[in-house]
């Protein structure tokens, strides 16, 4: 299953995935587009762009490492790409292991490197008709390749 | 030798396309193969974004070298979650 989708994620559907009888916690995360204000503009929506292969990719790697590091009993990880409104969820993100820290740590970590290290870029349309890519203040090329 | 350049984001809009092939010398490595591309009007956009680079979808550096048939992706600074 690819951990991006150009359908809407829905975080009622996400919580109702059941957990393994194993968990004791899941730790979970919803990323908004948010109706950010810049000046005499606002966002009407954004566009979200990957390198679909390589950010599968990714993501499934950072998926791994975090199964290994927190010693999670799983993790689940989406992605969404398209156009997007204010209020709608771009990324969700849960983490679910045997007692809450490893699951908060490993939720948390999953979303940095998330935003740092898979190949996804999101354009910032505004109420004015102008454009511009969003950058990253955190990503760079030591993120990347780290 | 032939590799593939996919270009995205930002880069693909301001060279206006989002891939084409290329014919280098063996041994070249990213940022000579860059330093190629920049000579064409087209791409000149490339020397005012900043860049990372994938081979075969893994970040490299840009002293790596390429291999014939090798996929070079050519993008900005990622800038996914919300």
């Amino acid at each position: 299953m690819s951990h991006l989708t150009a359908k809407p994620i829905l975080p009622e559907a996400f919580f109702l995935l059941k957990p393994p009888l194993l968990a004791g916690a899941a730790a979970t995360f919803f990323g908004m587009v948010r109706e950010d204000r810049h000046g005499n503009k606002h966002v009407v929506k954004l566009e979200y762009h990957s390198y679909a292969s390589m950010a599968d990719r990714r993501i499934r790697a950072i998926r791994e490492e975090a199964m290994a590091r927190w010693g999670l009993i799983d993790a689940r990880i989406l992605h969404r790409v398209g156009t997007l409104l204010p209020g709608e969820t771009a990324i969700a993100v849960a983490a679910i292991s045997g007692h809450r820290a490893e699951a908060f740590a490993a939720c948390e970590e999953i979303v940095e490197h998330m935003k740092h290290t898979v190949p996804i870029w999101k354009k910032e349309c505004f109420s004015d008709g102008t454009f511009e890519w969003a950058v990253c203040r955190h990503a760079g090329h030591e993120a990347a390749l780290s | 030798m032939k590799v593939d350049v996919l270009l995205f984001a930002a880069v693909k809009d301001a060279c206006g396309r989002e891939s084409l092939r290329v014919e280098l010398d063996e041994g070249t490595r990213v940022s000579e193969a860059i330093g190629t591309l920049r000579r064409y009007p087209a791409f000149t956009a490339l020397e005012k974004l900043p860049l990372l680079f994938a081979v075969n979808e893994e970040f490299v550096q840009e002293d790596t070298v390429l291999r014939d048939s090798d996929v070079l992706a050519v993008m900005t600074p990622v800038s996914g979650g919300a």
